[in-house]
């Protein structure tokens, strides 16, 4: 474990204010289920590993999920088994419901909030390898190692800067076809607009999510689906998440999401033009699934598989909102 | 109630205790065999009170960890300045350089306790910290610098065999060659019949390769055990006294007696519980050595602890497999003949991949013309390890796929074609490559018939490329599959003894461990029925090398066997002792022990029961005053165990559902049936047979170590990225225990987990290809192996 110096934060501000203080020097820190073993295999070259950890436990009142107007709010806090199993995230928000229950095990669900999961890290395994093994372009480094070795775990939809490493969130994807908003002690983003695929998120240093916001709409079908090897205990090898709006029988509105077949949550819009004004038959579905997937790529023969498993995932999700 | 105990010299000179019990019926015996046994350290297992090896603590204990190397084939040298920094790090004792322990192997050169100036394999050791703390080790162990020197290394058996690096230039790991060790099998013979002529023979014939190892996917295999390597070393007035977590007991005093040039009488070993074994716990490994050499040298406690990556980079695996299966086959689905010739990378130090893969074809197809040879290279890899078993589940799995063609290829329900070519010989003689063995009893083909009524395999097998049912995209499949190999069979040499308390309760003591079986109640049991006494008197003390004569490392399924007879002929000396002692204390009315015997706690006239007296009232002859000494049992069993070649049997049928968009896999039902002999402790024996289905279903469809094939890096050295099966990967179990007792077994018993369980495995691949019509010839069966298969990936 990388040493470092833990400080309690007790509210948004001082926490903001501390980020700023150790400017790019220290990460925040809440069910820590994602940054704890970054640092106990000290993954980050030393100069880019964090000398303080802001913990954000210690902040009350950012554990909520209530109702307030037009809007489904969730605080920055709020546990990803609350979430899986609120009434108000299942009447407003079934797609996030479910991928909230898919993150992994019944234990990280339990640590791990809804802001830690859109914010995590990479899984790339070159990235994460232990001690540094890989001085990759992501870490400032000249390569993508994945791109001459295995890329399995990685993106089929093209590299952001070079770095093919697949952002990992479950509940991204659910997020950004909702159209949720982030909220920050800064700024609100359009969840289409938050995530980067070399950053993980476009937060500034001294920038913290405090809340999302869904559209608290019911005139929606929703669906969520992951692949994994393993069931949920995995991170997926990919997801995909569908918010329709269907009338007459046909679709009138479409929002299709993959993640973790790519390097940040991308809306599929060849899928979602090809379903739009259609009804949801298997021949509809079969070809905007085609659609979806029709540009990605397969750099490395070793990742090849995962343009097969986005497909399935239209197909299954579009299925769902039958 | 007994039989006599009969040591005979069946068939070759050499002496085996038969006829142990084993045609007494469970309901003639009183705690063997009893469905209400429960396990006996459970209560101290969930309350966390049962000592691992982790959980000994010492005074001024001390921590070691080892820095290990992060190329697969380098020369390097120790940064000295580094070195005298990290020296300087508070709590930090002492560096140990290669230079300080130079001489001293683990087995072979290649295998130093410390590398000395060259590294094998990424994992080597380069060199050792010794702190007060384990964090400073960390500390330590990132301050102190490697120069390294990169050399070219190789990965792949493909490119291995042709001496080659990974980029094609010549190159052998060690010496002119890479190829490590040949072997033939069938009776010692390359051949038995003629396979030319089999072939030449046959309507049908099947040809394919299969292989665990891809460009795209490595996959060597590991145990991934919780409970990490650990052993810590005290200094106890001149003797080292270890308390590791270790499937070898007796190997740790005899290796570390021998790294550091000690009688045996001053290595000890004492342990509490140990938290899984399954092969990857059978050496005595580098940092033990280290530990009882800075103990030696300090005489201060030393924990030597090995975190979870450094087990999976520098520990045993499963190594890769490539096999090419020849089958022939009438139409009437005679196998007229069989031939696999395969090869292994089997890493930097240890052959044997090859030799054990392929034994067992034999073992279980009933042929005339059988052709078994293999070649082992070295790699730049882990070494070869026994984990689940030597190398035979992934053999069964590919011979199993390649029968299932087979039967395709004549269009018979495979179900029929499996019946139909077990060998089902039993006894001496019966084997044509083996005719001077005895292959003890053989269940399979009676078995293999109840199992396929029990599922039902014939009726919701609806043919060849016709999945069971179809929903979207879903397909579900049922397979079949079998396997047999020799382990559980008996073992060498096995020690027990028994005290006898005053109090008339009795102290087992043995020289196996419990690696977490239930082998502990198994044991107790055994000695319990063989005393006579109820189970509550008899306690088993915690393994202490000092304590109990050599005994043999258990592994692959032995204990049961071996330390279970020990321990009933240490209940006989007991047993015998005892008798002599009533009588000589003139409280039962008899001349000889052998007109006694005991039961329900007590010793009677066995022509007139109604004389007896309680076995307390006897032992208390033995304090005080009385003349009578104290009494222990002893039981040691050894057989050279070369003319003995006894079986073991398992058969599956497994129901999937395969996902064909995604390449999803779920196991759904699998119904499994295995040949305890007789299950002594049943709700152990169940567990342990659901384990060993669990484990080989996770070894086929989901496990395999990532190799970067550029630099050598392992991908997936930890528990995220290593997929073995969880709990949840657990499908519904129908699992019989299908009891056939062996006439050398005690009470009948055949060793069980290891040898019964690798069956899953060929019948998860033929049901996967019942579900969606393509086969697979690599392993492990994930989502993109399927893809793949399908044309998708």
């Amino acid at each position: 474990m990388l040493n470092f110096t833990h400080l309690n934060a007790a509210t948004v501000d001082e926490a903001a204010s501390l980020l700023a203080k150790y400017n790019g020097q220290a990460k925040l820190i809440a069910g820590g289920t994602d940054l704890l073993g970054l640092l106990e295999n000290r993954c980050l070259p030393e100069d880019k590993a964090p000398k303080y950890i802001i913990n954000l436990k210690t902040v009350d009142g950012l554990e909520y999920i209530k109702v307030d107007g037009n809007f489904l709010k969730i605080g920055a806090l709020a546990k990803l088994h609350d979430i899986a199993f609120d009434t108000n995230v299942l009447k407003y928000a079934p797609a996030l419901a479910a991928a909230a229950r898919k993150v992994a095990s019944w234990q990280i669900r339990n640590m791990g909030t809804i802001a830690g999961n859109i914010c995590q890290g990479t899984r790339c395994w070159y990235y994460r390898a232990t001690d540094n093994r890989f001085d990759c372009s992501r870490k400032g480094g000249s390569t993508c190692f994945a791109l001459t070795g295995n890329m399995r775990e990685h993106s089929v939809f093209g590299g952001t800067k070079g770095c093919f490493a697949a952002h990992p969130s479950d509940t991204a994807p659910a997020l950004v076809a909702l159209g949720a908003t982030i909220v920050t002690n800064k700024a609100s983003y359009a969840a289409d607009k938050f995530f980067d695929g070399f950053k993980d998120t476009v937060l500034a240093a001294d920038e913290i999510v405090t809340e999302i916001q869904v559209p608290a709409v019911t005139d929606t079908k929703q669906a969520f689906c992951k692949a994994a090897v393993r069931g949920q205990i995995d991170f997926a090898m990919a997801d995909v998440a569908v918010v329709l709006k269907v009338s007459g029988g046909n679709v009138s509105d479409a929002v299709i999401v993959t993640n973790c077949a790519s390097t940040l949550p991308i809306r599929l819009t060849a899928a979602e033009d090809a379903i739009k004004g259609k009804s949801l038959t298997d021949a509809n579905i079969e070809a905007a699934a085609a659609a979806g997937v029709a540009k990605a790529q397969t750099i490395n023969e070793t990742v090849t598989y995962k343009k097969a498993v986005v497909e399935g995932l239209i197909k299954r999700a579009l299925a769902a909102c039958k | 109630m007994y039989e006599e105990y009969n040591i005979t010299e069946p068939y070759s000179g050499e002496s085996y205790p038969q006829s142990i019990y084993h045609n007494l019926k469970t309901d003639e015996l009183k705690i063997v065999g009893k469905k209400s046994l429960r396990r006996v350290d459970s209560d101290a297992k969930v309350t966390g009170k049962l000592k691992f090896g982790d959980d000994w603590c010492f005074p001024n204990q001390t921590y070691l960890k080892l820095k290990r190397s992060i190329y697969p084939h380098a020369k390097f040298t120790v940064d000295a300045a580094s070195v005298a920094a990290a020296k300087k790090i508070p709590g930090v004792l002492d560096v140990i350089l290669p230079e300080d322990v130079k001489g001293i192997n683990v087995s072979n050169s290649y295998n130093a306790v410390i590398m000395q100036g060259e590294v094998f394999n990424q994992g080597d050791p380069v060199c050792a910290v010794v702190a007060t703390e384990e964090a400073i080790c960390d500390d330590a162990i990132e301050a102190i610098k490697i120069n390294y020197t990169q050399l070219p290394f190789v990965l792949l058996a493909d490119d291995a065999k042709e001496d080659k690096d990974k980029d094609g230039n010549p190159y052998a790991v060690h010496g002119d060659t890479n190829l490590a060790a040949t072997y033939l099998q069938a009776g010692g013979k390359e051949e038995r019949g003629d396979t030319a002529k089999g072939l030449a023979a046959a309507d049908k014939k099947i040809e394919k390769h299969y292989a665990t190892e891809t460009k795209k996917n490595t996959a060597i295999r590991d145990h991934a055990g919780i409970e990490p390597w650990v052993a810590t070393t005290v200094w106890d007035n001149g003797d080292i006294v270890v308390y590791p977590s270790t499937q070898a007991p007796y190997t740790y005093v005899s290796t570390i007696a021998s790294a550091l040039k000690l009688p045996r009488s001053r290595v000890r070993c004492i342990m509490g519980g140990l938290g899984t074994g399954f092969g990857r716990k059978l050496q005595c490994y580098r940092e033990s050595i280290l530990a009882a050499w800075y103990t030696n040298k300090t005489h201060l406690p030393c924990r030597a602890f090995v975190e979870a990556e450094g087990m999976f980079n520098a520990g045993g695996k499963q190594c890769c497999q490539h096999h090419d299966i020849k089958i022939g086959v009438k139409n009437d689905g005679t196998i007229t003949a069989l031939v696999d010739e395969s090869y292994a990378g089997v890493g930097t130090t240890v052959t044997g991949v090859t030799n054990n893969s392929i034994s067992i074809f034999d073992y279980i197809w009933k042929t005339d013309n059988i052709k078994l040879v293999s070649k082992d290279y070295w790699t730049n890899m882990p070494y070869n390890q026994a984990l689940r078993c030597v190398q035979h589940p992934i053999p069964t799995t590919f011979m199993g796929m390649a029968m299932d063609e087979a039967a395709e290829a004549i269009n018979m329900n495979p179900a029929d074609f499996l019946v139909k070519n077990m060998r089902d010989e039993s006894g001496v003689g019966a084997h044509p490559s083996y005719p001077k063995y005895d292959m003890g009893t053989n269940a399979m083909p009676d078995m293999l018939k109840e199992l396929i009524a029990r599922s039902g395999f014939k009726n919701k097998w609806k043919g060849w490329k016709t999945p069971m049912a179809v929903d979207g995209s879903k397909r579900r499949g049922i397979g079949i599959g079998v396997h047999a190999c020799h382990h559980g069979a008996l073992s060498n040499p096995e020690s027990a003894n028994i005290q006898v308390l005053v109090d008339g309760s009795f102290r087992l003591s043995i020289g196996s461990m419990d690696q977490g079986t239930g082998s502990r109640t198994a044991l107790m049991a055994m000695a319990a029925e063989e005393l006579g006494i109820t189970f509550d008197k008899i306690k088993m003390s915690q393994l202490d090398t000092a304590h109990v004569s050599e005994s043999r490392t258990p592994g692959g399924s032995t204990v049961t066997r071996g330390s279970g007879t020990a321990a009933i002929l240490a209940a006989r000396d007991a047993k015998r002792q005892l008798f002599a002692l009533a009588i000589a204390a003139k409280l039962i009315d008899a001349k000889e022990p052998t007109e006694l015997e005991m039961a329900n706690n007590e010793i009677y006239v066995k022509k007139d029961p109604s004389k007896k007296v309680a076995v307390a009232t006897v032992c208390g002859k033995m304090q005080g005053t009385h003349g009578f000494g104290p009494i222990v049992g002893y039981g040691h069993y050894a057989t050279a165990r070369t003319t003995l070649e006894h079986r073991e049997w398992n058969c599956d049928v497994v129901e999937v559902e395969v996902d064909v968009d995604t390449g999803e896999l779920k196991i759904l039902k699998v119904w499994s049936d295995c040949d305890p002999g007789r299950a002594i402790f049943p709700e152990g024996a169940w567990s342990q047979f659901a384990g060993g289905q669990l484990l080989f279903l996770s070894l086929s469809s989901y496990e395999g170590m990532v190799k970067d094939l550029a630099t050598g890096y392992s991908l997936n050295a930890d528990y995220q990225n290593y997929k073995i099966a969880t709990n949840c990967e657990c499908p519904d179990w129908d699992l019989n225990l299908y009891e056939c007792p062996d006439p050398y077994g005690p009470f009948g018993a055949k060793g069980i987990c290891e040898p019964q369980s690798a069956a899953v495995s060929p019948a998860i691949a033929n049901a996967i290809y019942n579900a969606i019509g393509v086969r697979l010839y690599t392993t492990p069966f994930t989502p993109e192996n399927i893809l793949e298969a399908l044309g998708k990936a």
